[in-house]
């Protein structure tokens, strides 16, 4: 997996604000680079926004979903404002059925697929991660391959099917 | 004295984000201070979740309070206060129909709603 830019930029911001362990603290860093994090419980798919407002910038955050989701909504939507900023205004669903209809609000798949790198980058840094596992797999190498993706996604307060993408993206596991 | 920035019309919103910061810079001291919220209550004679009710900005500091709590955590009274600057930054709420125009309602709704809890709808002219 070559480096990415959305890698690189994850990887200056935890260097910058010396993150050195998880869980990484998401709100913080977006609020260091000038984000409001606004939270509304809202029932349905709708899972974030991302919105500039003059030199403004404010992430929107459903409650209706885990903590933890809400945790990676929080990054994926920083990782918009810091790397698109052709639009205004970028809304995100946790579930997208048929309305890939070109809507201008939503991302385009390559902006998707950044903006998810770029969280994943942030709140599982493969360092860190490489570096729970080694530990975890001392700790007890008898546990199951789900155990210890739960464990590690428990320590990085990401959601544990996000973490099993993160290691599979990493080589670390296969799918 | 300052007077080109006019309070806006909802104070209390303002108000409200004030003590958040101030319990934000109250939590960011008392972690760079290395002191946990029941190790900061027991110096200041009150109970732990007082400690994270002010931390949350849910309960209002009162200025004594500040004072003891920035001895305590070796701080300056001023590192807890939030720059007056905060006044100037209060966000209106945006005109977003444009960007809205071709969303879904309910999406509409939820970013309407979100943006509304911290944009004043308007900000009084004197």
């Amino acid at each position: 997996m070559g480096s990415h830019k959305a890698d690189r930029l994850a990887d200056n911001l935890l260097a910058i604000l010396a993150v050195k362990k998880p869980p990484i603290p998401v709100e913080q860093i977006a609020e260091s680079q000038g984000a409001i994090i606004v939270r509304n419980y809202f029932s349905g798919h709708e899972s974030g926004f991302a919105l500039r407002e003059g030199s403004r910038w404010i992430i929107g955050v459903n409650t209706a979903t885990s903590r933890r989701r809400q945790r990676f909504t929080i990054a994926h939507e920083l990782g918009h404002l810091l790397m698109h900023d052709n639009k205004r205004l970028i809304t995100d669903y946790s579930v997208l059925v048929g309305r890939r209809d070109n809507r201008s609000s939503l991302g385009t798949d390559d902006e998707e697929i950044g903006a998810n790198r770029f969280a994943a980058a942030l709140l599982m840094p493969r360092d860190l991660v490489v570096a729970e596992l080694e530990k975890e797999l001392e700790l007890a190498e008898a546990s199951s391959r789900d155990e210890l993706i739960a464990r590690i996604a428990r320590t990085f307060d990401v959601s544990t099917e996000a973490m099993g993408y993160r290691l599979v993206n990493l080589s670390i596991i296969t799918a | 004295m300052k007077n080109q920035h006019p309070l806006p019309a909802d104070l209390e919103t303002v108000i409200v984000r004030l003590y958040q910061q101030v319990g934000k810079r109250v939590r960011a001291a008392r972690m760079k201070a290395n002191v946990t919220q029941a190790q900061l209550a027991q110096a200041v004679e009150m109970t732990r979740s007082s400690i994270a009710n002010l931390e949350a900005g849910r309960q209002r500091i009162p200025l004594h309070l500040l004072v003891w709590i920035a001895e305590v955590l070796n701080a300056r009274p001023g590192d807890l206060l939030p720059d007056t600057a905060m006044f100037d930054e209060v966000l209106i709420m945006p005109d977003l129909s444009e960007d809205l125009a071709d969303t879904l309602p309910r999406m509409r709704d939820f970013v309407q709603s979100t943006v509304a809890k911290v944009a004043l709808t308007s900000r009084k002219e004197t």
